[in-house]
């Protein structure tokens, strides 16, 4: 199992924790990961909505990377997963490739052949490491932690998302947790947007956005949430007392990527998994789970 | 006489639309409101409704979709697109037009942060978050983050300081220019 590895920009910005975790997590489950380390960022839509050709042949210039080593693609940001899929989709039409890869030769680079796949940390987990080895692995079982899924939208619009999620009524991230030997908490807010996207022109809206899914799932008896997305990471863990101010309730949860999640399962030391770069403390949560601590050999 | 009827500004707006890339699905929409049951900043704005922008759009009001900041209020999370009947795509078309709008030379915070992005992935391949939102919000916009940048660079979360172009950032730049005037 060998993946092209795109963390994309905020794993290795602002939230360098979850590109640190992936890798524990990777390693101890035997992901093999090549790293993309020329790979252009997505686009995250800006670019998309600047310059649509240009940034579909920016895709097309990261999926024939991984081509070129016989690799699809991994990983680990919703809107990374929906850029790039959604790219590999369009490029599976020769037309629409045939455009681009003119694009890429006017720019001096060789052509995209098609055929490489974009997964989600998520979707390999639950379809290529498989629940049994999966939870086979597990040396520290979640046990009573009460966690709830907070999805972000773009993870469940990919193209593909479909084959291991209904995105309309998603369970991956619960089932997950089950697998981990942990106690998934549902409510109706793990499907909605934390508004990352418009927090450079409406900040108001994101923080009431995310308020709005952050007290529902305190509300349903979340003590932890955790999420595939390090866009939602960055406004439900960094924006919390902002949203929980305007909101007008306390709020107080702490988020976690879903590679420190399933690292904490796995028996990672907490600290190798960069609990401590969040501004809202996990320590709580560590400590939940060292004191109800049964760890497997 | 006859009153003279209002007259549209730019009748075939509607097709620039449909031919700009994502802007196509524009010819099925029905303004049936499905996407307004499911959009989230319609919930919240009252000023921001994507069937009500469609709408403007058939009606020719290029000037007053293209100059609108609600198409800045869209948060590209195409609940829309998922649960259109008519299987168009409403936040594909918002998307063209706030790709005509830029190309139109809009202004504002939006606007401002959407080239600031295109500058930052011309400059370095990858964003660099705090360079992008500095150069799209500027001092005004770091102020009123009150402590927080500090208390993220404080946990770690900071710029990079060893952050660098891509070894390969000529051939990002390169494909930019070969792809479109921004």
């Amino acid at each position: 199992m060998k993946y092209a590895y795109f963390p994309g920009c905020v794993a290795l910005n602002s939230c360098r924790e979850l590109d640190v975790a992936t890798r524990e997590v990777a390693k101890d489950l035997g992901i093999g990961l090549v790293d993309l380390d020329q790979a252009a960022c997505c686009g995250a839509g800006n670019l998309q909505d600047a310059n649509p050709e240009a940034a579909l042949a920016i895709n097309a210039r990261t999926l024939s990377m991984a081509g070129s080593k016989g690799l699809d693609v991994l990983t680990v940001c919703g809107t990374c997963q929906l850029y790039l899929s959604r790219a590999a989709q369009v490029l599976e039409d020769p037309e629409a490739r045939e455009r681009t890869n003119g694009i890429l030769a006017r720019a001096g680079q060789g052509p995209y052949e098609g055929g490489v796949r974009v997964k989600h940390l998520l979707q390999v987990l639950l379809q290529e490491v498989g629940g049994r080895k999966l939870a086979a692995s597990v040396r520290r079982p979640l046990g009573d932690l009460p966690v709830g899924a907070f999805y972000g939208c773009h993870l469940l619009r990919s193209p593909g998302a479909e084959s291991f999620e209904t995105p309309e009524e998603p369970t991956s991230i619960e089932r997950l947790v089950g697998i981990l030997g942990g106690k998934p908490v549902s409510f109706d807010g793990r499907t909605a947007c934390c508004g990352f996207h418009v927090l450079p022109a409406r900040q108001d809206l994101a923080l009431r956005m995310s308020a709005a899914g952050l007290g529902e799932a305190q509300d349903a008896g979340a003590k932890v949430l955790a999420t595939p997305c390090p866009l939602c990471h960055l406004v439900l863990d960094t924006y919390q007392r902002k949203a929980s101010r305007l909101a007008g309730r306390p709020i107080e949860i702490p988020i976690l990527h879903l590679s420190q999640i399933v690292g904490l399962a796995l028996g990672i030391d907490p600290d190798r998994l960069g609990v401590k770069r969040h501004l809202v403390p996990v320590s709580p949560v560590i400590e939940e789970l060292e004191d109800g601590e049964v760890v497997r050999p | 006489m006859e009153p003279e009827l209002p007259r549209p500004e730019a009748p075939h707006f509607w097709q620039a639309v449909a031919s700009t890339p994502g802007g196509e699905s524009i010819i099925v929409c029905l303004r049936c409101e499905a996407c307004t049951a499911v959009c989230p900043v319609e919930a919240l704005e009252p000023k921001f409704s994507v069937r009500g922008t469609i709408a403007r759009v058939r009606k020719g009001r290029r000037a007053e979709v293209l100059t609108d900041d609600a198409l800045w209020a869209c948060t590209r999370c195409f609940a829309c697109d998922a649960s259109c009947p008519s299987h168009a795509r409403p936040g594909e078309i918002v998307a063209a037009l706030r790709h005509l709008s830029l190309e139109a030379g809009a202004d504002g915070l939006g606007p401002r942060h959407a080239l600031a992005f295109v500058n930052g992935v011309r400059d370095r391949g990858r964003i660099h978050e705090a360079r992008v939102w500095m150069e799209s919000a500027g001092l005004a916009g770091l102020f009123r983050e009150g402590f927080r940048p500090l208390e993220m660079a404080w946990r770690g979360k900071g710029p990079s300081l060893r952050s660098r172009p891509i070894d390969s950032i000529t051939d990002v730049r390169r494909i930019l220019a070969a792809g479109g005037p921004r």
